[in-house]
């Protein structure tokens, strides 16, 4: 059966468009918070390795379920940095800082916490 | 007539493919100078790719997470995408894929400075055609051994549209600069070069879009293979040669259909796979106009 040819692109929007708004009504539409999905090691806890210089502290603290004192010690982080605070932004107040050395705590905390 | 009819298509699916084009820049923008520093949501070039959500397809149903860097907007993308295919076909590659709207722009961009266009021997050309499944075949396997969004790095999509060369360029990026480069170079003079040898989504598409509901139909009772529809289309296909299948290359772009000047040759039917084909319709008398006796 003929149809007029502006009813493929009209038809294939119109498809795309609503499976996104139910996704965003029904909850499913997430365009960050990429530290769920954090990879685990073989031990089953999330890796170390992935920490990312976005990741905020508090995302860290909860992901890898490190007390925030233990963190802070870990890394010497001054006690007054927020946890709200992205982790490439510990060099602005620690000049040097690498994310390696939240990397290391981590492994130091999982080490002494088996 | 059939020139109008063709410049109008043209003129409407460039300004769709504006729209989602500089949508998708505006967005990318707006991720780097606001989501990155503040957290909002605001979704980055990457969370936008359908793409994507096939990558971590596999990592996503084998241990409920994605890959990282990926988001469920992925999913939802990736589930938008096949949806959209299932309904009407490729029409995603010629009328929203921002790629392929470069694309596009880049061979106009061509057209304008007179530069040449470099003709691929069909026989190459039908060969190089499977780059899209070696490249995607690669891309899975690679994606599924390290578990990680391996392609993340080389990827042109995300190099150019992720706007990392503008807020954040790095030495270190210098392999997917090359490769967008090289992407870049190749669209200015091979129309469609990315869709037509290298797109891994296209090669998905391509093996789906027969169980497309709305679909390009020839009919060849009424064509009488003048080949103008093959002019205008960016890919290459041999329109006028096609049996009553939409070639699996097609972009769904409608240039052909409207290029065609005989009516019912070259259509948009609805002719889902569950129906028997059509038969052709009684090819249209030709018109003459023959004056009256006597005058």
């Amino acid at each position: 059966m003929r149809v007029n040819k502006y009813v493929m692109p009209i038809v294939l929007i119109a498809a795309m468009f609503t499976v996104v708004l139910v996704a965003q009504a029904t909850g499913a539409w997430q365009v960050t918070g990429s530290t769920t999905v954090v990879p685990t090691t073989t031990s089953g806890r999330p890796d170390p390795e992935a920490i990312k210089g976005k990741m905020t502290l508090d995302e860290i603290i909860t992901t890898y379920g490190i007390p925030k004192e233990d963190l802070y010690a870990g890394a010497q982080l001054p006690a007054d940095f927020p946890t709200s605070k992205q982790a490439k932004e510990i060099e602005s107040v620690v000049p040097g800082f690498e994310i390696d050395t939240l990397r290391q705590a981590m492994k130091d905390y999982y080490a002494s916490h088996p | 007539m059939a020139k109008t009819k063709t410049r109008k298509v043209t003129m409407i699916r460039r300004i769709v493919q504006a729209a989602f084009g500089l949508g998708l820049i505006g967005t990318s923008i707006a991720h780097n100078l606001i989501a990155e520093k503040t957290g909002a949501a605001i979704a980055s070039a990457e969370a936008l790719c359908p793409f994507g959500g096939l990558e971590t397809l596999y990592r996503y149903f084998t241990s409920d997470m994605t890959l990282s860097k990926i988001h469920l907007s992925n999913l939802v993308m990736l589930a938008a995408l096949m949806t959209g295919l299932l309904l009407a076909g490729n029409a995603f590659c010629g009328w929203v894929c921002p790629f392929g709207a470069l694309q596009d722009l880049l061979d106009w961009i061509r057209r304008k400075l007179r530069l040449p266009t470099i003709t691929v021997p069909d026989k190459l050309d039908r060969v190089l055609r499977y780059g899209r499944f070696v490249v995607l075949g690669l891309i899975l396997y690679m994606t599924v051994s390290t578990a990680k969004l391996w392609f993340a790095d080389y990827d042109p999509f995300r190099t150019i549209f992720g706007l990392g060369w503008i807020f954040e360029p790095s030495v270190e990026a210098w392999p997917a600069y090359l490769i967008a480069g090289l992407f870049l170079v190749g669209a200015l003079f091979i129309p469609r070069f990315w869709c037509k040898y290298t797109c891994p989504l296209g090669a998905i598409l391509s093996l789906t879009q027969n169980l497309s509901l709305f679909r390009i139909r020839r009919n060849a009772d009424a064509c009488k293979s003048c080949a103008i529809c093959e002019k205008p289309c960016p890919v290459g296909i041999k329109v006028a040669e096609t049996k009553n299948r939409v070639s699996p290359n097609c972009i769904g772009c409608l240039e052909c259909v409207a290029a065609c000047p005989r009516k019912g040759a070259l259509e948009v039917q609805f002719a889902p796979v569950w129906l028997p084909t059509p038969k052709s319709p009684q090819a249209p008398r030709p018109q003459f106009n023959v004056p009256a006796a006597g005058k």
